[in-house]
């Protein structure tokens, strides 16, 4: 109280040496929201600058309270007062709102004051995140903070530091519920599109993320949803067909992880039925990057396991037997991981027991798949195989 | 669709990300080549701004991804932190990263100490603009982790810029600090590499003292040995200083205050920056540093020869690289960079650069330029500052998984290769790898000893279970009916492989004979679960250092739980008759069953009366498990025998090819503990055809599911000097070997051993990684290890324990055949061949010790662990010495040349004949049954009378009436002194008849040398 006159002569206080005027951490809060709101205000570049560096300190005095490092110990109560602050007056709502305003510095200290807080816990209940539960704004915000980043100039030094924000967040399963409920999810899909190395690979980041660290929440909340599965199916088939490299392998082996899991059997159900998504990964595999093939080989064999295939995805897997025998004589050979091996071994049993084209005209099938494979190349080498 | 716009606006934006990368940079030079990349230098085609471009290939193992985003994302958020080499971006190009950072002409401080050490007012300048960038990193809780002078770069302008965030770290608030060990070993803060202790931004500190040491002399601390070494000694000794008169006091001072032992009173970065050394130098410009750099161009212009040793990358290199884009070669080792995100570590070169043209520019007045650039250095000098210590490179250390640059050191191309069999490992890998040798030994288990065949049983179908696994996995995805577990967050995967660990569980725990092939049946399982982890082929470093401490520093999450010191945790499986097992007391056991003499040792084989045996140290872990290993087989084999089934060519050319494939790396046999081994695995590939038959059991036991001791143990006392020890080794091993030879007149025994040496040799690489692997995936897995150590040697001491004591216990000294030599010696050299390789040095090279205060720096170490044994064995008067001492027993029959030349040819008739193998074994029994002296009389003279019994009273205070203990201490320390002389004196002779020995079989052994 018997300093409030200094939170109404912010001038005043840039006078002094911030560690000879400490404050109450709870006016940090109050202080710092008038700064953002001054930055907004202000037109003049040099009071707006003054207002980002007086953001920045003060971020940094919250900091130094919360991690008990302030030159005056300050007491529980006051670090509860400074909790209880922060959420009255939705302090990471405001400063996701401003983010871009804020200096380089300043978000680093945001990232990391966010982080401490989402930690706090007080009898033994994760405060900030039953408080972002009840107020999903602030999550929400942050999604839209990532999308608008890309809309700056300096894109990257926005969305990284708001994306590692959105990761702190994908840990606990409540927060992660809002992000997966929240539609601005799937814009994520497209900035991994967007071709910048670091957005492409924070984006799959927070999506696999997203989609692998609660999988029971992902199954029973998000893969419970007809439209999630074909989004998702759609979504992820763009990114493993179009995407970069990095893209496509990382892509696929979120997929992999996905539809391996009992868990996501609809999805997985869906997924292997469809001769598109076959078709998909089975191009993949012929990528010449080995990790690549690696990890299409990983969807694919939950497509060749399935004891029910779909009519047209069991022609196209019996119109390309022999390719795909010859395929796999070569396929994973260096490998020494036994699982793989049994598996690899089981796959290949499996294609074998496929039936075999007599001739073309004998099977209708064939005009349903579509792709045309030639039979007089490829029954040599499945004589050899059969024997 | 929904998120068009999005999409629409940023594609609309001025730089379109999908612009190919080569269009907007050139590359003109190849400036440095790292492990997994290269660095060009580069132009931006519009701005003509230089920069540096590191152009990484991303297709690598998964986690390569990861580290790269990481680093980025390190230097992304450095932007602003001064004296960091600014980071540009990065341009994914197929599956080549370019990532665009600042372009530091003056090259790498290492590079600039080629001309010489630092003027400390350099020096003054260099720390303190390292230390400004620490201030802000460890500000931001990052710890860099990997300081040193080649990762310090010098602007052109001589601005000082810190690199390589490869190995950094971020410490978030809960758990600021760190447990993982990486860097670069000579410049590792102690807490770095001690095991499961936590660090901060203080290891930073650290490292900036090494490297202040490192520019100030030419070197870090320690550069004259090797890095495991290196690493042990920062460890165990003080903290370096740097001595000598022309050094400064506050540069002394600086350093001092740098490398304190307690990260807690060491200075933070800030305080740092106050000290007296720094703001000496606090006004000088950091634009001196430009003499430096012309200080180097001078110099290299003088010293061409010196330039051709020092700049093997430019000849490497090829300087057009302009535009070909596609075809730069990064490596050529995929094996061992795999998975490395490590940035490069740059070797600077800067042809474009002429020392007179960079003087012109920089407006630098020669006279300025410091004593040394005109220095003329010759090139012996100019190497000895680059390759004085083993590259920096090669001992990285990652957080992560990747440790393969050391084991590549030491273990030579051979090894290298044989990665990808070992790759994926975990247990798995020796399993696989000696799938077939495992089933036909089984069968032929089977087929001749019916108290395997559980044990065969289980692994048999085991196998069939694990070969069923993944297919069932998969298949399980499809099983409607089956509820899916709700709680259940893992993958079917580790399910499945929890399911199949407890199928197997019974089979170990009953079926103790076969411990080795069940261990292998459990081992398998868990790859599963372990792919994703392991997915780095990883040389197996023959560290033996290295590995507990890898093991057990992992990284993550894993990491609480490996901090136990023993690298694997052993449980004793329950329906052990006697013993009452806890996992981690085996260790210690001294007890084992004292009922049984020698020839129910057989008995209890069979009966699965297993107790771990009093003789080992607390040290071993696997060591012990696998020298169980050894002897378990090794009473099978004798069972065999009687029943004269011929394991005779059993494999042994795979097994010959394992072991010889390894010998050639001559760092190897420097580096693992009993390099004696190779010699065995060269001298026991033609014995082990016909006489070692059945001790393929053995090794192949070994390599299936045991690590070999002498990877998983440690023993710093086995970190010699290199050549002394290694000579040392060849002649007592042997030695060692023609003891139980001599004292049994079983040569089943030295061929034992020697397959046992290979055996471990061989699994040596993939045990041990196996047993790091497997750790560090299951870290609640316990695995289920035969009891530790020799089994034999227990019984046998034991026995002795037993007999001796009714009879000498009360009269020590009355009987003659009682006596220590007699009884000890042909009980407990089975012992000894059996013990573990590295065991034996211990004991070998305690015993040379004592009588040589041969000077070798490893001698307080190896008594240590001399007295580590008694411990153990405290309630058991004889228990620990015969093991110990018994070798200097034989030793004491060394001298004489005529046994030595006789045991020789003994060994090698039974070698050569496997008829003399079934006589030699009844003399063990025949030893056994009957107190035995009389067979090892028979062979050797006897030992010197006064060597009696009582005297081992001494050893043990508690047993006997307390005053003797000191009344025998002088005349024991005589005696053994009267001893080791007498060892000494005829180590020449046996290695004379060794080597003898080798030759003659040299004809046979070419084969699988070759």
């Amino acid at each position: 109280m018997f300093k409030k006159y200094k939170n109404k002569n912010p001038e005043l206080d840039m006078t002094f040496w911030w560690k000879k005027n400490p404050k109450l951490p709870v006016d940090h809060v109050k202080f710092i929201i008038e700064q953002l709101s001054k930055i907004d205000s202000s037109w003049n570049p040099d009071s707006r600058r003054k207002a980002q560096e007086e953001c920045t300190r003060y971020l940094m005095g919250t900091k130094h309270f919360m991690l008990g490092d302030a030159e005056t110990n300050i007491t529980t109560d006051a670090l509860d007062e400074l909790y209880a602050a922060m959420y009255r007056h939705d302090f990471f709502y405001e400063l996701l709102l401003h983010f871009s305003d804020l200096e380089f510095e300043a978000r680093k200290e945001v990232i990391l004051i966010f982080s401490i807080c989402l930690r706090h816990s007080k009898d033994n209940k994760h405060v900030t995140v039953d408080y972002l539960v009840s107020e999903p704004r602030t999550i929400n915000q942050m999604l839209r903070t990532i999308e608008l980043a890309l809309q700056g100039k300096n894109a990257h030094d926005i969305f990284l530091p708001v994306g590692n924000m959105i990761l702190e967040c994908i840990k606990y399963e409540q927060l992660c519920r809002i992000i997966l409920k929240d539609q601005q999810i799937w814009k994520f899909f497209e900035f991994v599109k967007l071709g910048y190395f670091e957005i492409s690979t924070e984006s799959l980041q927070i999506l696999s993320a997203a989609l692998t660290t609660h999988s029971k929440l992902v199954s029973k909340e998000f893969f419970s949803q007809d439209s999630n599965i074909v989004d998702f199916i759609q979504n992820i088939n763009k990114l493993i067909a179009h995407g970069t490299y990095v893209t496509k392998r990382q892509s696929t082996k979120l997929l992999g992880t996905l539809i391996v899991l009992r868990s996501n059997n609809q999805l997985m159900n869906q997924y292997i039925n469809s001769p598109e998504n076959l078709k998909l990964i089975m191009t993949v595999m012929t990528d010449k990057s080995k990790n690549l093939q690696n990890e299409a080989f990983n969807v694919f064999k939950v497509m060749i396991a399935n004891p029910r295939k779909s009519k047209p995805v069991s022609d196209i897997l019996i119109k390309n037997r022999e390719k795909l025998l010859m395929y796999f004589e070569t396929f994973g050979l260096d490998s020494l991981d036994q699982t793989f091996l049994d598996e690899r071994d089981f796959i290949i049993q499996e294609i074998e027991s496929l039936p075999r084209i007599v001739s073309s005209n004998a099977d209708s099938s064939c005009n349903l798949a579509g792709s045309p494979p030639k039979n007089t190349t490829t029954s040599s080498p499945s004589n050899n195989n059969a024997t | 669709m929904k998120s068009d716009n999005v999409a629409e606006s940023v594609v609309s934006r001025p730089q379109k990300a999908e612009t190919d990368v080569t269009a907007i940079f050139k590359r003109t030079e190849v400036i440095g080549r790292g492990k997994f990349g290269v660095v060009y230098k580069g132009y931006h085609v519009k701005t003509k701004q230089v920069y540096a471009i590191k152009v990484l290939n991303l297709d690598s193992d998964a986690d390569e991804v990861d580290d790269v985003q990481r680093e980025i994302q390190f230097l992304s958020s450095m932007k602003q932190i001064p004296n960091i080499t600014h980071y540009y971006g990065s341009y994914l190009k197929d599956t080549r990263l370019w990532i665009i950072i600042e372009y530091c002409a003056g090259g790498s401080l290492r590079t600039l100490l080629r001309p010489g050490k630092l003027d400390e007012k350099y020096i003054g300048v260099i720390m303190r603009e390292l230390l400004t960038a620490l201030k802000c990193i460890h500000k931001d809780n990052v710890i860099h982790r990997d300081i040193k002078a080649a990762n310090v770069l010098i602007s052109n302008e001589g601005q000082v810029k810190l690199c390589d965030f490869g190995v950094a770290a971020q410490l978030n608030q809960t758990s600021a600090r760190r447990q993982t060990m990486a860097g670069t070993p000579y410049w590792m803060a102690p807490e770095v590499i001690m095991e499961g202790v936590y660090y901060d931004t203080k290891v930073d500190i650290w490292s900036l003292g090494i490297t202040t040491y490192e520019v100030a002399t030419g070197n870090p601390p320690y550069c004259q040995v090797e890095a495991l070494r290196a690493m042990q000694l920062i460890t165990k000794s003080k903290p370096p200083r740097l001595e000598g008169r022309n050094y400064s006091t506050l540069l002394k001072e600086f350093i001092a205050l740098c490398l304190d032992e307690d990260p807690k009173e060491r200075l933070s970065a800030d305080d740092l920056l106050k000290t007296k050394f720094i703001k000496a130098h606090r006004t000088t410009p950091a634009s001196i540093l430009k003499q430096l750099i012309s200080r180097y161009l001078l110099f290299r212009e003088k010293n061409k020869s010196a330039r051709e040793s020092a700049f093997l990358i430019e000849d490497e290199g090829n300087p057009n690289v302009n535009g070909n884009s596609g075809k730069e070669t990064t490596g050529n080792n995929n094996n061992s960079s795999a998975g490395q995100a490590v940035e490069v570590d740059v070797k600077w070169d800067f042809d474009s650069l002429s020392s007179s043209d960079y003087i012109m520019e920089n407006d630098i007045n020669p006279e300025e330029i410091p004593e040394g650039s005109t220095h003329d250095w010759t090139s012996t000098q100019s190497e000895k500052f680059n390759f004085a210590y083993p590259d920096e490179d090669q001992y990285y250390y990652y957080p992560t998984n990747n440790y393969n640059n050391g084991g590549k050191v030491y273990q030579g191309t051979t090894i290298a290769k044989n990665q990808p069999t070992i790759y994926n490992s975990t247990l798995n890998a020796p399993l696989s790898h000696n799938n077939t040798i495992g089933n036909q030994l089984s069968k032929r288990v089977k087929a001749t000893y019916s108290n395997t065949t559980t044990g065969t049983n289980s692994y048999s179908t085991a196998n069939k279970k694990t070969e069923a696994r993944a297919p069932k996995m998969l298949l399980e995805l499809f099983e409607e009916n089956a509820v899916i577990n709700e709680g259940q967050d893992d993958s079917n995967f580790s399910r499945i492989n929890k399911n199949l660990t407890h199928l197997h569980l019974g089979p170990v725990s009953e079926d103790i004979s076969s411990p080795p092939i069940s261990d292998g049946n459990l081992a398998r399982p868990h790859a599963g679960v372990m792919n994703n982890t392991s997915l780095h082929s990883q040389s197996t470093p023959a560290l033996p250092l290295l590995q507990t401490k890898f093991s057990i520093s992992s990284k993550g999450p894993k990491s609480s739980i490996t901090a136990a010191p023993t690298p694997i945790e052993i449980e004793i499986p329950e329906e052990l008759p006697i013993s009452t097992a806890t996992p981690h007391s085996i260790n210690e056991k001294a007890s084992s069953s004292q009922t049984k003499p020698r020839s129910s040792t057989l008995v209890a084989n069979s009966g699965l009366h297993y107790k771990p045996p009093p003789g080992i140290s607390r040290r071993l872990t696997l060591g012990n498990t696998a020298s169980r290993e050894v002897s378990n087989s090794n009473f099978r084999e004798e069972d065999e025998t009687y029943k004269g089934t011929t394991f005779n060519n059993f494999d042994s050319s795979k097994l010959n090819s394992v072991s010889t494939s390894s010998i050639p790396t001559k760092q190897h046999a420097l580096k693992s503990p009993s390099p004696s081994k190779i010699f065995f695995s060269h001298n026991s590939s033609p014995t082990r055809k016909p006489g070692g038959s059945p001790n393929h059991n053995n090794s192949n036991n070994n390599m299936m599911g045991l690590s070999s001791g002498n990877d998983a143990i440690p023993p710093p006392s086995m970190k010699p000097v290199a050549t002394y020890f290694e000579s040392k080794d060849v002649l007592l091993q042997p030695l060692n070997n023609s003891n139980s030879a001599s004292a049994t007149t079983t040569n089943s025994n030295a061929v034992s051993n020697t397959n046992i040496s290979d055996g471990n040799y061989g699994s040596e690489k993939e045990v041990s990684r196996v047993n790091r692997d497997f750790k560090r995936n299951n870290p609640n897995l316990k695995l289920h290890m035969p009891l530790p150590t020799t089994i034999a040697p227990n019984k046998l001491l034991d026995t002795t324990v037993i007999s001796t004591n009714p009879i000498s216990g009360p009269a020590p000294s009355s009987n003659e055949n009682i006596n220590q030599f007699g009884f000890n010696t042909s009980t407990a050299n089975i012992p000894i061949s059996m013990t573990p390789i590295n065991e034996k040095h211990v004991e070998l090279g305690a015993g040379l010790n004592l009588g040589n205060t041969s000077g070798s720096g490893t001698k307080p170490k190896r008594v240590h662990s001399i007295s580590n044994r008694k411990n153990s064995q405290s309630t058991e008067p004889f228990g620990s010495t015969p093991g110990s001492i018994t070798t200097s027993n034989s030793i004491n029959n060394v001298p004489t040349t005529a046994t030595m030349s006789t045991i020789a040819a003994n060994s090698v008739n039974s070698n050569n004949g496997a008829n003399t193998l079934p006589l030699s074994n009844s003399n063990v029994m025949s030893s056994v049954v009957t107190p035995a002296v009389t067979n090892s009389l028979s062979l050797m003279p006897a030992p010197p009378s006064s060597l009696n019994m009582d005297f081992f009273i001494d050893l043990d205070p508690k047993s006997f009436e307390p005053h003797k203990w000191v009344d025998h201490k002088p005349q024991v320390l005589q005696d053994l002194n009267l001893l080791l002389k007498m060892f000494e004196d005829g180590l020449p002779v046996v290695k004379n008849a060794l080597e003898r020995q080798l030759h003659s079989s040299d004809a046979i052994p070419d084969r699988d040398q070759s």
